[in-house]
């Protein structure tokens, strides 16, 4: 065969199969969390979390010559603009899968989506989120959660304070999904373990800010002679109790979930301390689905801080909030980067030409895998949670250190 | 201000009309909108509740209850749903959206619940929160309240404010129209009005309208009867006709009162003339105390015609007359000039009243074209004797009024003057004794009318006069006036009212003799009674019996001799017979208008002659001559008198 011949055979190839798609077509992850509104440091820092891993792993040639690229949406931590996002990511942008989502009512109103597309194969991988519904029928099946629930957050809080003499528990929370999914946790660990009940709670509306006042809630938890709180809410919110109760005078431990973002609370706090001399970081508590980003002895978090430092990865371009100061590292941020070594040990084990209707199968399968932290990943068919573990940490002055001793609340 | 005021009542109305309407529909739209509003928004709620309650049965189950926060969470997007709460079966509320918690009546309502019998269908309660505001709570049980219990809070502060924005948008359009129909009515009254404004200030000009003058410019209302097919152009056109009748009118008016001012200015005259005819003056004659006379003439509006007069014919002899021209006005007025004025200068010429009228009525028959005629009575009085000699011509006879009757005087039959040359007028006589009255009167007196059209007629004239007798001729002639006023009280005067009274005095220290003037009609009764008036005179006059015996066999033959050859006619005569004292004798005349015959003359009866055969009268002759002192025939005016004197020998 000349080359004359071959020639215009190569053309015609080359015409019908562009180089770009032939070799490397991208892997579509869809992502629809907080970029704006009041929780906007959680979709961003999960985001970037991810991205300093993908970042990495692109740049290391992909997965099988295919590179992960997040489509991310922003959701603004409300239902309604989270089910449009995911129906769009599905439809439209023809997503491998859902990855990252952000909030407990967001979530839960697209887990019916997710049934619904199940012809389609549409799975949810490491929602930031530890709601029951995403790990119980009937939409358990279609969600891979990374994280530990509220409910071993809650019951962890629980035990903790119940053993350190802290047994009147109020509750403060978000008068959604969440936030009930928080207070279940808490009412039936106080009664499965103790036979207890919280001595008070108290609710707050979805999108409040920190700028507003939350002196009633206060006022009921006062009453209730509470001896700690447990908040399942948003940090700005969250915050901004702990800077009422403590004006109130309510000097009392407070404990948060994961959700708040450790990093992001303490610096609203912190600047209001600033501000007005008072000290509002003292005798917190805030759980953590996964361990400390500085503990320098986890492979994960040395990476984490690494990757992150060389990459230093931005928002969604179109995503970015103009007030916003990205967090150099963060818990939040962490759970981002363990969630996407997660995914790209997923994609990996799928082998070249990924198809969505095995991901099932090749998650539960995993057994025991290592994402570098002190914590194996175990998936399975009737267990759709991949970690269980509970961190503690506490402020010290302004910084999130790891909490192990719980006896300076002891009563 | 015809519009204004019109308007004014007519916006009042409206107003009235419109707050009646607007309120009784608001009230009723409100209503209305409340039932409606508040059924849908339970039938709403209880369909979330029961939807909850349905779909929280698994969930509750498999105790997730933020899967249930996340359904309920999406039951408070939709609009007017307030709060929604799920309790599990201990009644302990496991979701709910209250912030900052869940009230506490929310709490105790659930209590009071639970022991409700749901039957399958939802509770409905009045739920008021302090701080939240006012709820319907819609309660539902879930699995027959074995699981649980959903409440549904539906905001009624939203039904309340949908209520004020319908009535809000009922009462916009309720203005609306009222503008509309304000505008409407004014446009109306507008139209109305003008015509009426028009009208109104027409008839105000019409006070100051000369209706004499014929119609200038066609009328400034004239446009309306044809542009107002309504009332106002019905009475636009009765303005109209009204003014066109008002001009009619005072033009006749005008030309009416020029007539009447004309006619008036006659009557002026006539009255003039007739008032410039009659003596006025009284007492007449104030030298003369044998009689007192006083007479009046009130004229009509419109002159009759009536006139009277008295003058001396000469030292002795009064001569007195009333007359009345027929017609009125000017023609009456200068008939009776023409007349009275002849009457003085006939009277001047013969003295007796019969006379006079012949000589009067040939008088005003010459050149009477017109043939008016004048009723007049005349009389003559000799006030020496009180003898009166009359005559009457168509004229109402006048009373005789003494102390003991009163009564009209005997006719003498003559008609009234000016119509036919050739009539003879007769007199009478009649002795007036001292205080007999004579009342002249023309038919103005008693012919006088009251409203009802009743004359005041001779019998109450005659009364009046009985009553009168003993007064002077002024006051009975002033009582007859002011009789006859009262008779006819505000009833317009039709005729001249005009009378004459003498009334004859005896002068002091003269002895006049009394006669009698008897008139006997020509039959032989009448004999017997002169006979007795010739015994009542003797008697009063206490005459010798015998004397009186032979005056009344005197009588018997002449007057049976007169009665029975001395008429050559079947008709009824008169004779007068007058008894009087005179200077020791007893003076009887005898008076008839027989055929002229003096029994004077008759021969000395031949007595030996069989009675048959003697002349008549000769043997009653022969016997007056015997019984009587004088006789004296005299044949005067066409009558025969006979004087018959007795020497009076004492009683």
């Amino acid at each position: 065969m000349s080359d004359d011949r071959i020639r215009p055979i190569i053309f015609l190839i080359l015409l019908l199969f562009p180089p770009e798609r032939l070799l490397a077509e991208n892997i579509v992850i869809g992502m629809s969390a907080a970029f704006t509104g009041t929780s906007k440091s959680l979709g961003t820092e999960l985001y970037r979390g991810s991205m300093a891993y993908l970042e990495h792993v692109n740049r290391t040639g992909g997965i099988y010559g295919q590179k992960i690229v997040i489509k991310a949406y922003d959701d603004g931590y409300n239902p309604i603009p989270a089910i449009g996002n995911t129906i769009k990511l599905i439809e439209q942008d023809n997503a491998f899968l859902l990855f990252n989502y952000v909030g407990t009512p967001t979530v839960t109103r697209i887990l019916p989506l997710l049934k619904s597309y199940k012809e389609k194969f549409v799975y949810l991988v490491s929602p930031f989120t530890g709601a029951e519904p995403l790990r119980q029928p009937p939409y358990g099946e279609y969600v891979f959660n990374l994280r530990a629930s509220y409910r071993d957050e809650t019951e962890g809080l629980v035990d903790n304070f119940v053993s350190a003499g802290r047994s009147r528990i109020a509750v403060f929370y978000q008068a959604d999904a969440y936030g009930r999914s928080g207070w279940d946790g808490v009412k039936k660990a106080l009664a499965k373990n103790f036979g207890l009940k919280m001595v008070g709670e108290a609710t707050y509306r979805r999108g409040a800010e920190y700028s507003q006042s939350f002196k009633e809630q206060v006022d009921i938890i006062k009453n209730a002679s509470a001896d700690v709180v447990i908040s399942i809410g948003a940090y700005a919110v969250c915050a901004a109790f702990i800077r009422d109760a403590r004006i109130a005078g309510l000097n009392i431990p407070f404990a948060n979930l994961s959700f708040v973002g450790s990093e992001s609370m303490a610096e609203l706090l912190l600047q209001s301390s600033r501000a007005t001399g008072k000290d509002y970081t003292k005798d917190l508590v805030n759980s953590q689905v996964v361990p400390s980003h500085q503990d320098t002895a986890l492979p994960a978090a040395q990476e984490y801080r690494q990757l992150m430092n060389k990459y230093q990865p931005l928002p969604p371009r179109d995503l970015t909030d103009v007030g916003y100061a990205p967090l150099p590292h963060s818990y939040v941020g962490f759970e981002g980067y363990l969630n996407a070594k997660l995914l790209v040990e997923v994609l990996k084990r799928m082998g070249p030409g990924p198809t969505k209707s095995r991901i099932k199968g090749i998650v539960e399968s995993i057994k025991s895998a290592d994402l570098g932290i002190d914590a194996p990943v175990t998936f399975g068919p009737h267990k759709h949670q991949g970690l269980d573990k509970v961190y503690y940490t506490t402020m010290r002055g302004d910084r999130i250190v790891p909490l192990s001793d719980w006896r300076g609340w002891e009563k | 201000m015809t519009r204004a005021s019109l308007f004014t009542k007519t916006l009042v109305l409206i107003v009235v009309l419109f707050g009646i309407i607007a309120t009784a529909t608001s009230i009723l739209s409100g209503w209305n909108h409340y039932r409606n509003l508040t059924r849908e928004y339970q039938s709403k709620g209880e369909a979330i509740a029961k939807s909850i309650a349905d779909s929280s049965v698994e969930m509750l189950l498999n105790a997730d209850v933020s899967t249930i926060q996340s359904v309920v969470d999406q039951f408070t997007e939709i609009e007017g749903v307030s709060y929604v709460i799920v309790f599990d079966g201990q009644g302990e509320a496991i979701s709910h959206t209250f912030v900052p918690t869940v009230p506490g009546n929310v709490l105790e309502l659930q209590r009071q619940t639970r022991s409700h019998n749901f039957n399958g269908g939802a509770l409905t309660n009045n739920l008021r929160v302090e701080g939240m505001g006012d709820f319907l709570d819609i309660s539902f049980p879930i699995l027959a309240g074995v699981a649980g219990y959903v409440h549904v809070g539906m905001d009624r502060s939203l039904i309340r404010s949908r209520i004020w924005s319908a009535v809000a948008t009922h009462q916009w359009l309720m203005l609306a129209i009222f503008l509309l129909s304000v505008l409407a009515a004014y446009v109306m009254v507008s139209r109305i009005s003008r015509p009426l404004k028009q009208l109104a200030a027409h008839a105000g000009k019409l006070a100051t309208q000369d209706f004499s003058e014929p119609e200038t410019r066609p009328s400034d209302i004239g446009h309306l009867p044809a542009i107002s097919h309504d009332e106002v152009g019905e009475l636009a056109k009765s303005f109209i006709n009204m003014e066109h009748s008002l001009r009619q009118s005072v033009r006749e008016l005008k030309e009416t009162t020029a007539a009447k001012e004309r006619i008036e200015s006659e009557l002026k005259i006539a009255r003039d003339i007739q008032m410039s005819m009659v003596p006025k003056t009284f007492p007449p004659f104030p030298n003369r105390s044998e009689f007192d006379l006083y007479a009046t003439l009130v004229p009509a509006r419109e002159v009759g015609g009536d006139f009277y007069d008295f003058f001396f014919i000469d030292d002795n002899h009064l001569c007195f007359v009333i007359g009345d021209v027929s017609g009125k006005g000017i023609p009456a007025a200068l008939f009776m000039a023409v007349t009275r004025t002849l009457f003085r200068t006939t009277a001047s010429k013969v003295s007796r009243p019969d006379e006079i009228l012949s000589l009067l009525n040939r008088q005003l028959c010459r050149d009477n074209d017109l043939c008016m005629f004048v009723t007049v009575f005349c009389a003559v009085l000799d006030i020496r004797t009180g003898e009166v000699e009359y005559s009457n011509g168509g004229h109402n006879l006048p009373y005789f009024v003494s102390h003991d009757e009163t009564k009209p005087l005997k006719n003498t039959g003559g008609m009234a003057l000016g119509c036919m040359e050739d009539v003879t007028y007769r007199s009478e006589k009649i002795v007036l004794r001292a205080g007999d009255v004579l009342f002249l009167y023309t038919d103005g007196v008693t012919e006088a009318m009251d409203e009802r059209g009743n004359q005041f007629s001779e019998p109450r004239l005659a009364e009046f006069l009985r009553q009168a007798n003993g007064s002077s001729a002024t006051e009975i002639i002033r009582g007859a006036v002011d009789q006859v006023r009262r008779h006819s009280a505000s009833a317009p005067q039709s005729d001249d009212i005009t009378a004459l009274t003498l009334k004859y005095l005896l002068t002091a220290g003269e002895t006049t003799s009394e006669t009698i003037v008897v008139e006997l009609k020509n039959n032989l009764p009448e004999i017997a009674r002169l006979a007795g008036i010739a015994d009542d005179f003797g008697q009063r006059h206490q005459l010798n019996a015998g004397t009186s015996h032979n005056v009344k066999i005197a009588l018997d033959e002449i007057l049976t001799n007169i009665i029975s050859y001395a008429y050559d006619d079947a008709r009824e005569h008169i004779i007068v017979i007058r008894f009087s004292l005179d200077q020791g004798k007893w003076t009887v005349e005898v008076e008839d208008d027989g055929r002229p015959f003096n029994p004077l003359n008759a021969p000395e009866p031949d007595t030996k002659q069989l009675l048959e055969e003697r002349p008549i009268g000769g043997l009653g002759i022969h016997l007056v001559r015997k019984l009587i002192d004088e006789l004296e025939y005299r044949r005067q005016n066409d009558k025969n008198r006979l004087v018959m004197r007795i020497n009076l020998k004492g009683p």
